[in-house]
């Protein structure tokens, strides 16, 4: 793969954060979805933020991509204020949702088309930023299909592809593998190390197969309940627990309960419902 | 509570605004995303002509051949077919919100919402692709009128100016639809929100009626249903010994009756302001007194037959 051109729009060496919170908070009337989280995400980092269903890990998100304004405390993304400069998040950011981005009645490319026009990629440069968008997620073929007759590993690739046309400073993606098959699974996973090394982006990741973030993630937050239960390298929280403990063990340990507890009926219907789509 | 952060807000990122014309150009790749949909589905156009095309050979066909419909000196076709254009360009407009629900339902509106571009150019971009739209129905009906030997004016300047009012009219209306999905948020309650403005609009229009003739019988309904609550007459029989309602429908017989010849001066409730029509070769002629107050008492008269439950006879 050759490099792609425009360098990352940060060095990457320095030990600038990406992301970071200050007792970020929001609550739903009495229920308190996220309550005074403090983290930060170091810049060409791969960020796992892990928990189960309902733990805050969606809400987060929202509000790091400014969908959501948080209820008390602040946020930095890409060195931008995600409530007072919001269009300036924007503008630096990809979002790669849980639920369909991609618009089944237009074809690959000008799924592609309509993202480069939103994030006001320069017109002489479309043309070849799609393309080596499409080459990079293994498109190119099926660009001139409509999405609609795409299966869910292309969709989500897809969805990689559009998020990363206008090479953002951070990638969000929430429960990017939920319902692929292991292959597909697998090569999301390829692509979202290759986003890393030839883009020098950096990548927010919300998932709860706890083996997948061992293998991928540099550093995880495990959320429980609207708090961040644990922090750190898996290796580390690993070792911290014994020789032969999994990250789930982690997991029972600092949060006191299992991952399958927790999630309402809409994220139940929410999950399922991209699991449907994409297998 | 433990921090993972370090104190105050970290390093910053270069700034990359869009150029001056980033509010046109983010217009327009709304609009040319929702136009490229419809180049590749022309069987939603194909669908969307046989309302048009029903109303216009069956409907319009019927009419003509009763002449139940004073229309002049226009033939009945010629008189309906702008107002099946503008009925047909209206009721997609308002149905425009429910695409804008199933794309909240699936997530592809989120792509938008992260996006930098600004509400009001999502909004802008939406309202003009309905525009859009609204240009291949006119186009259809333009079509279908000419294959019916129908009058239409085909100068340049007047078909220009057909085809700008249809593009602002279902601007408005699918951003009124908009505000709307927004409000209701489900599918349902959207298309029930859709049917309760278009029907009433509809027939307190003068698409297939001179207004005249509608504004006539819903004002003496309208005046003439609060006379019957406050008298008590809600269950009285009238003088063929059948039983009467304050139901509108019932007004409405009652409406016909009264501006029969032999009938005229019999209910005094109605006032002279509202006996337009009474006499064939003026109906559609003399403009009733004020066709804004019956306009909004036409519609208010629609939600009423549309809330109401039937009674049981």
């Amino acid at each position: 793969m050759a490099p792609l051109g425009g360098a990352a729009p940060f060095d990457g060496n320095s030990p600038s954060s990406a992301i970071r919170t200050a007792e970020l908070t929001r609550r739903f009337g009495d229920l308190v979805a996220v309550k005074a989280v403090s983290i930060e995400v170091r810049a060409r980092e791969i960020f796992g933020l892990l928990g189960p269903n309902g733990a805050g890990k969606s809400t987060m998100i929202k509000m790091l991509t400014t969908l959501l304004r948080p209820t008390m405390g602040r946020a930095w993304v890409a060195g931008f204020d995600v409530t007072r400069e919001s269009g300036r998040v924007r503008r630096n950011i990809g979002y790669v949702p849980q639920a369909l981005s991609a618009d089944g009645a237009l074809s690959g490319y000008e799924n592609l088309l309509v993202s480069a026009r939103l994030y006001h990629v320069p017109p002489a440069e479309r043309t070849r930023r799609i393309e080596q968008a499409l080459e990079l997620v293994g498109l190119a073929e099926a660009a001139g299909q409509l999405v609609r007759r795409y299966s869910g590993g292309m969709i989500r690739r897809l969805e990689i592809a559009q998020a990363m046309l206008h090479r953002p400073a951070v990638l969000f993606m929430d429960e990017p593998t939920v319902g692929l098959d292991p292959v597909a699974r697998q090569a999301v996973w390829d692509h979202v190390r290759r986003l890393r090394e030839v883009l020098g982006t950096t990548l927010l990741i919300t998932t709860h197969y706890m083996e997948e973030a061992e293998d991928l993630c540099d550093r995880v937050a495990l959320m429980h309940q609207g708090r961040i239960a644990a922090f750190g390298a898996p290796l580390e929280l690993k070792a911290q627990l014994g020789d032969s403990a999994t990250l789930d063990d982690v997991f029972m340990h600092f949060a006191g309960a299992t991952i399958e507890t927790g999630g309402g009926y809409r994220e139940v219907l929410r999950t399922r419902r991209t699991a449907r789509r994409l297998s | 509570m433990r921090s993972f952060a370090p104190a105050g807000p970290p390093v910053v990122y270069p700034d990359r605004s869009g150029g001056p014309f980033a509010f046109a150009g983010d217009i327009f790749a709304v609009a040319d995303a929702e136009i490229r949909k419809l180049r590749h589905d022309p069987l939603e156009l194909i669908m969307r002509a046989v309302q048009p095309t029903l109303w216009l050979v069956v409907f319009g066909q019927v009419m003509s051949r009763i002449r139940g419909v004073p229309t002049g000196r226009l033939s009945y076709l010629d008189f309906m077919a702008p107002g099946i254009l503008a009925q047909s360009v209206m009721f997609i407009a308002i149905f425009y919100g429910v695409s804008a629900i199933r794309e909240r339902d699936l997530g592809v509106l989120n792509k938008y919402m992260v996006s930098p571009i600004s509400r009001t150019a999502l909004v802008l971009g939406k309202a003009i692709s309905a525009g859009a739209r609204a240009l291949s129905q006119a186009a259809i009906v333009y079509v279908l009128a000419l294959l019916m030997h129908i009058h239409a004016t085909l100068e340049p300047l007047n078909v220009a100016g057909v085809l700008a009012l249809v593009v602002l009219g279902s601007a408005v209306f699918s951003t009124l639809s908009l505000m709307i999905a927004c409000m209701v948020k489900s599918h349902e309650r959207i298309m029930g929100m859709g049917q309760v403005m278009t029907m009433p609009l509809f027939f307190a229009s003068n698409a297939i009626y001179p207004i005249a003739l509608s504004a006539g019988v819903a004002s003496v309904d309208c005046v003439r249903q609060p006379a019957d609550l406050r008298s008590g007459r809600v269950a009285r029989t009238d003088g063929a010994g059948r039983r009467e309602h304050p139901w509108p429908w019932r007004g409405l017989r009652r409406a016909h009756r009264v501006r029969g010849p032999a009938g005229r001066d019999r209910d005094p409730a109605v006032s002279p302001a509202h006996r337009v029509g009474t006499h064939p070769e003026h109906a559609g002629l003399i403009p009733a007194g004020s066709d804004a107050a019956n306009f909004g008492k036409c519609c208010l008269h629609g939600l009423i037959v549309i809330v109401r439950p039937r009674p049981t006879r």
